[in-house]
């Protein structure tokens, strides 16, 4: 999804099991390092979701930065029976699940990269199989002013919440904003 | 009384696999006055429990369930026309070069 220039210092890949070695990632985040790690060659084996992986030119074993993807939907929770014929009962998307960068790669623009990779690729996902919009959910590690950060930033790229009553963290951008914007 | 059931009783099973873990004495407790005050026996609550929460995390994964207010509201959402967003479209400037396909 990244453009070639040639001369960028990371290149993006599909993740392979066999390829790259996880084994010095850590981004700080004790869980993500576990899911990265441990549980995304099955998901990935399963065709649940998608691992796209950063690495260095040069040093193309070594992840410093990965993110996943899979296929989503938003649905309404009406029962069939009160939904108006003319409404769509559940509209697809893709969801942003994890994105992290190792410790080493950190506060060099990797993190915001990769995001921006995930999301032209959602773009495109949704060119060629079609989906409404990208969503995730803001990490929340029980610090209220790193959460507070995490959130203007994902707002200021457009991601909105869903619902803005709850305590749910889960917010969507439109395909249609990001085109607009990637264009 | 509260009403909470072993969603997993139904299940055509036998209880064969056994997991065992350390808890907090403040939580042993906890859990213990909860199972307590709807009747129910520890073990089978912790599973009920952890089974549904199981359940509840692998469907978020997938989708996310809304209240038709919300979901007419995003559905609006999507289907505006697309709005240029500074933000987006800035620190995409801002990131060519540092990463591509290979």
């Amino acid at each position: 999804m990244a453009k070639p220039s040639s001369s960028a210092k990371f290149l993006i890949q599909k993740f392979d099991p066999i390829t790259h070695d996880r084994k010095k990632f850590s981004c700080g985040y004790g869980p993500i390092d576990n899911f990265f790690k441990q549980s995304i060659s099955k998901l990935t084996k399963d065709n649940l979701i998608a691992v796209w992986v950063a690495v260095e030119r040069g040093q193309a074993t070594r992840p410093f930065g990965f993110y996943s993807l899979n296929a989503h939907s938003v649905v309404s929770n009406e029962l069939p029976q009160l939904m108006g014929r003319s409404r769509q009962p559940s509209l697809p998307a893709v969801y942003l699940g994890a994105i992290a960068v190792d410790q080493t790669a950190q506060s060099k623009g990797l993190g915001t990269a990769l995001l921006i990779d995930a999301i032209k690729r959602s773009v495109t996902i949704s060119q060629q199989a079609g989906c409404a919009a990208i969503i995730l959910d803001v990490l929340d590690t029980g610090d209220q002013e790193n959460f507070t950060k995490r959130t203007s930033f994902y707002e200021n790229l457009g991601f909105q919440f869903i619902d803005k009553t709850s305590h749910n963290k889960r917010m969507f951008l439109s395909i249609k904003n990001a085109e607009a914007s990637l264009e | 009384m509260l009403g909470f059931s072993d969603v997993t009783e139904s299940f055509e099973e036998k209880r064969t696999v056994r997991k065992e873990q350390r808890v907090k004495p403040s939580v042993s407790s906890a859990i213990g006055r909860a199972a307590a005050a709807i009747g129910m026996d520890e073990s089978s609550f912790i599973i009920s429990a952890a089974y549904e929460k199981a359940k509840e995390i692998e469907r978020a994964q997938f989708a996310t369930l809304i209240d038709p207010e919300l979901f007419d509201a995003f559905a609006a959402a999507v289907a505006s026309p697309g709005q240029k967003i500074p933000g987006l479209a800035q620190k995409a400037k801002a990131s060519e070069g540092l990463l591509e396909d290979g």
